[in-house]
Parts: C-alpha cells; sequence; structure tokens
C-alpha cells in the first residue's frame, strides 16, 4: 500500500502530520450497530492506525437494512469477527481487536485502554455510561452518539473541559425497540467521526459543551449549549480550564 | 418577560411548532412556560420531568437549578428533547 497514493485526495485538507497522527492513533467503537458500522469503516478509511471493536451481539437479518459492514454471508456471525474482516479488507495494513462482550462497569476500563479516543455507537444508556465513567476516568475523549428514527444526537465529553455524559443521560426508559433506517445511522455516524478527526489531529473545535441535535428528514442541525450541572459524576471531576466548578 | 422555548423531535409536533417565543408575566415558572408550549402533561409526571425527557434551563438540567418551579428571568431559554438511546 503506497499511504500517499491511497490519502491522496485528503492530504491537501488535513496534511501529511495530521495523517501521520491518525495511522499512530488508536480508537475504540463500542458498539457494531447501525452507527457502529458506519464509524468502523469511516475510521479505517480515514486512516486511524488502530480500532478497538466491542460488540455483544451475532449478525441478523434486520441489521441488514443499515449495518453496512455486513452481508448476507456473515447471518449468525459475531460482529467483531465479520466487522474485523470486513475492514481488513479494506485496510489489509489496519490493527483491529475484537472484543465479543458487553460493556459493563467491570470491563469498560480493560477495554478502553491505552485508547487515544472513545467512539459511543452502542444501543443503551447501561452500558453507555459504563463506558463513559471508565474513559472519563482514564481521561480519554468520549464521542457520544444516538439515534432513533430520524433524529440523532451527537457531543464529546473531556475531563476538564466539557460536561460529563450524566448531564445528558435520561433515566431508564421503558423496554423499547426505536426504528432504525440506514440514512439516520450515516448522518449521525460521520457527525461522530468528524468529531473524531478532531480529537485526534488538533484541527477543529470539537462538541465540548454541545449537544448537536440532527433532524434527518427537514433537514436541520441544531446545537444546544449544555452547562455544568452540580450532578454526582460532575462532582468528581477535574475543574474546567476556564477554573469554573460544578 | 420574554423567554424562549425550543423543542426537538417528536416532541415539535406536540407542540405545535419548533421555537416558542413567549410573553409570560412576572414570577412565570419553568413549568408555566411549558404549559403555554402544550407540552407539560407530556414531559411531566407527579411534578417532576419524565425519566426519558430532558428539560434545560439555560443550557442546564433543571433538576439542578429549581426543577419545575424555578422563576423565569427576562431572556432565558429553554430547551426540551427526549435524548436518544439507539445505535
Amino acid at each position: 500500500m503506497d499511504p500517499l497514493r491511497r490519502y491522496s485526495r485528503q492530504l491537501p485538507l488535513l496534511g501529511p502530520r495530521a495523517q501521520e497522527r491518525l495511522a499512530g492513533s488508536k480508537v475504540v467503537v463500542a458498539g457494531l450497530g447501525g452507527l457502529g458500522s458506519f464509524v468502523a469503516l469511516e475510521l479505517a478509511a480515514l486512516g486511524v492506525g488502530s480500532l478497538v471493536l466491542v460488540d455483544h451481539d451475532t449478525v441478523s437479518e434486520s441489521n441488514l437494512n443499515r449495518q453496512v459492514l455486513y452481508s448476507q454471508a456473515d447471518l449468525g456471525l459475531p460482529k467483531v469477527y465479520a466487522a474485523a474482516r470486513r475492514l481488513r479488507e479494506l485496510r489489509p495494513d489496519l490493527a483491529v481487536s475484537t472484543h465479543h462482550t458487553r460493556i459493563t462497569t467491570d470491563n469498560a476500563g480493560t477495554l478502553i485502554r491505552g485508547a487515544d479516543v472513545v467512539v459511543d455507537a452502542l444501543d443503551n444508556w447501561a452500558s453507555r455510561l459504563a463506558l463513559a465513567d471508565a474513559a472519563w476516568e482514564a481521561g480519554i475523549p468520549l464521542v457520544h452518539g444516538a439515534i432513533d428514527g430520524f433524529y440523532g444526537q451527537v457531543t464529546t465529553v473531556e475531563p476538564g473541559k466539557s460536561i460529563c455524559l450524566h448531564c445528558i443521560a435520561p433515566g431508564p426508559a421503558p423496554p423499547r425497540r426505536p426504528p432504525a433506517i440506514v440514512t439516520t445511522a450515516a448522518i449521525v455516524a460521520s457527525h461522530e467521526v468528524s468529531e473524531v478527526l478532531k480529537l485526534l489531529t488538533g484541527a477543529g473545535e470539537p462538541l465540548y459543551n454541545k449537544l448537536l441535535f440532527i433532524d434527518t428528514r427537514e433537514p436541520r442541525i441544531d446545537q444546544i449549549t449544555l452547562h455544568r450541572t452540580p450532578c454526582e459524576n460532575c462532582k468528581r471531576l477535574t475543574p474546567m480550564k476556564d477554573g469554573s466548578q460544578s | 418577560m420574554r423567554v424562549t422555548v425550543r423543542v426537538y423531535a417528536t416532541l415539535i409536533r406536540v407542540a405545535g411548532g419548533r421555537i416558542h417565543r413567549l410573553d409570560l408575566p412576572e414570577g412565570a415558572s419553568v413549568a408555566d412556560a411549558l404549559r403555554a408550549v402544550s407540552l407539560y402533561d407530556v414531559v411531566t409526571s407527579g411534578g417532576r420531568v419524565r425519566r426519558f425527557y430532558k428539560v434545560l434551563l439555560n443550557g442546564r438540567d433543571i433538576d439542578f437549578v429549581g426543577g419545575l418551579g424555578a422563576r423565569l428571568g427576562e431572556g432565558d431559554e429553554i430547551d426540551v428533547f427526549p435524548p436518544l438511546a439507539g445505535g
């Protein structure tokens, strides 16, 4: 593989140093459903050097309307293995590690160890908060994304720079399987990857203290400005860089 | 006293619009603003915001800034949305 040729169309945008930073970076993709499929593919295409894939699920037929990493032949396979194979086809030089497991408070810290960025592409808030807490404790930025039907949301949290994910976490929701469509997953995942790109290259301002709320039908993107609250988690935070406390 | 209520996602249809610029009497509360946009009965229960909605007053969850009874001031902004969960 010739990196100069492979990345020749984005090098004018990013520059060689940023491209090298991507190549030297390790990103955790937590959840390999609709969001995670696009996130992992885009990170591989961008040239991120190392991906850690985490998902407990297997590929089912109802995934194939939007989870573009998988094909009919993958039905029944653990998503992490099918995803790793597809990603290596795209990027033979990509370092991929796989964890076929559900994220909990017990394993989250181990799963994200050594990562530069963690991407939340999960489908439930219990795992999401376990992941976010572990990332927070480790000082690793986390890009949060979630979708429901035609709507999506994205924000980036990092100790000392933003609110924590608890500040926007809902309480336990009634069991519900939200409708899911490929268009929303693609758009929201791309915004998540844009965040990763900004975090890894230092170019641009991440969505700290801003919740991007995306309506793919109109289409419309709103930014909701967020401020820290004295939530239990924020009480454990390091002070913000501007010196403010919860 | 002028305040703005912005609503998102499925709540837009309930409230009859996305952005609502209200003129409320002095002393009005967050609850009054939610009533004015027909969202009070949807997003609250038993005097509290229902678990799966968020109501922010000037970017802060109202649970931390006085709840539904929090008094509003000139120019205040309220955001009401259902935090999403799917992936």
